[in-house]
């Protein structure tokens, strides 16, 4: 195969993992959803757990998007 | 022959929009002592502009009994990172606030400065944010060793666990406990890189699509910054907060 | 309770007197470690320590490798120990800045009320 088809086949297989991310970070927001929705008032204690959460969730996934780039544009 | 003649032009065609290419390190003064390059770069000057605002930004806005809004803002930046300190540390945190607000306001300067157009990210680099990182872990090491000595080990070891689970679980501790420095660096890392990437990569479709289709990528573009400054300061704010959480592993191990 | 009017200032004035009388009594205890630098003194001083350990471990690190040809181990065996012997070296003298800083004064005080912010079980007695 060439080495270009290869690495696009690559780089697309790669950001098959930032599906995760998604997964991960609607599960934070929702039950952070449910839970405000149950509780308003601790709601706001907790919206700064929310927004690490959210980043740590994200890292992840981008790591899937940083393998994809290297693989598209370094090889 | 055809496909090899089609596969470098798709390769030129690439590097000429390369979305990497804002990632490149640029000698702005070369210097070279014996073998070793030390030169002025493109990083180390937005490193320095970034020092420069930071000290800008803590130096001016005076300091009223009444705040103004630049002492405002001064202000709680600075609660943001006590409060966190001393909730997470105690008292025993207090000679940690300082390394910690330093390291939040340089990344989180150093993150913002990156989203001006024709700038440099300094933390888009894997190696500076390596170096910050690979000494958070071991100040945290460090620290540990010496306020307990070597009971800092029992850290591996989590209390009131059976010691057939202690078999497994202490080399999975150890082996998650190097890894800590290698998340820090590259969560940083990831985050700046794949953002500026992507940035570009949605620039490049905007000069594509040209006058008629270019709106769409730009309004995407336009969301997108958005987002990167959320995640600047977000991410400053975790790594700030895997520092303290690290260090409060070392001060108070509560394992 | 106090007397009012000249006789007020009279009595303030021997309270400064006995003050000062005892302060010179307790100065020279602590007048030995040359007077208290500047904060900016102090600051750029502990930085030096902790800069100037990691440069030397690298630039160690470095010349081992280029000596011996195993790039990139030894440096990257001797950064981490520098950055280690740098945080040391900045503990060691934040706690000697905090004991010429405080001396005897907070004996007494941390014996008694004990010593919150204390990070060995000596300094939590007050040594």
């Amino acid at each position: 195969m060439e080495f270009e088809a290869a690495k696009l086949i690559g780089a697309g297989l790669a950001a098959i993992g930032i599906g995760g991310a998604g997964v991960g970070i609607g599960t934070i927001f929702g039950n952070y959803l449910a839970g405000a929705l149950r509780n308003p008032a601790a709601a706001a204690s907790q919206r700064g757990m929310l927004f690490i959460g959210f980043a740590l969730t994200e890292a992840t996934g981008l790591f899937a998007l940083l393998v994809a780039f290297m693989i598209l544009f370094k090889g | 022959m055809a496909t090899e003649a089609g596969a470098r032009a798709a390769g030129e065609a690439a590097a000429a929009l390369n979305p990497l290419e804002q990632f490149e390190i640029h000698r702005l003064l070369p210097i070279r002592i014996g073998n070793v390059d030390l030169s002025f770069t493109n990083s180390s000057l937005w490193m320095f502009i970034a020092i420069g605002v930071v000290a800008l930004f803590l130096l001016g806005g005076g300091a009223r009994l009444v705040p103004t809004r630049w002492q405002s803002a001064k202000e709680i930046i600075y609660e943001m990172m006590s409060s966190m300190t001393r909730d997470m540390l105690g008292e025993k945190g207090r000679p940690f606030f300082p390394f910690v607000f330093t390291l939040f306001m340089f990344i989180l300067t150093a993150n913002m400065l990156g989203l001006i157009p024709y700038s440099f990210t300094v933390t888009s680099h894997i190696i500076v944010t390596f170096a910050m990182a690979l000494f958070v872990f071991v100040l945290a090491t460090v620290v540990g060793f010496v306020k307990h000595g070597l009971g800092y080990l029992r850290l591996f070891s989590p209390s009131g666990v059976h010691w057939v689970m202690k078999i497994i679980l202490v080399p999975i501790e150890i082996i998650s406990y190097f890894t800590r420095p290698i998340s820090l660096s590259v969560r940083l890392f990831a985050n700046m890189m794949a953002g500026h990437t992507m940035l570009k990569v949605f620039a490049g479709f905007v000069i594509g699509l040209g006058l008629i289709g270019g709106w769409a990528p730009l309004a995407m573009m336009v969301a997108l910054t958005g987002l990167e400054v959320l995640v600047a300061a977000l991410q400053a704010y975790v790594f700030a907060m895997l520092t303290v959480i690290y260090l409060n592993d070392a001060i108070n191990m509560d394992h | 309770m106090c007397p009012r009017g000249d006789t007020g200032k009279d009595d303030l004035e021997a309270l400064g007197e006995r003050i000062r009388v005892s302060r010179r009594r307790h100065e020279p205890a602590t007048a030995g470690r040359g007077g208290s630098a500047s904060p900016l003194g102090v600051a750029f001083r502990i930085m030096t320590e902790l800069v100037v350990a990691v440069m030397a471990a690298v630039l160690a690190g470095w010349g081992l490798d280029s000596y011996f040809g195993t790039w990139p181990w030894m440096l990257l065996l001797f950064t981490p120990l520098g950055m280690a012997a740098g945080v040391l070296n900045v503990l060691r003298a934040a706690r000697a800045l905090d004991d010429a800083d405080f001396g005897q004064d907070a004996a007494g005080d941390t014996a008694r009320h004990g010593n919150n912010a204390a990070w060995t079980k000596d300094d939590e007695k007050g040594r």
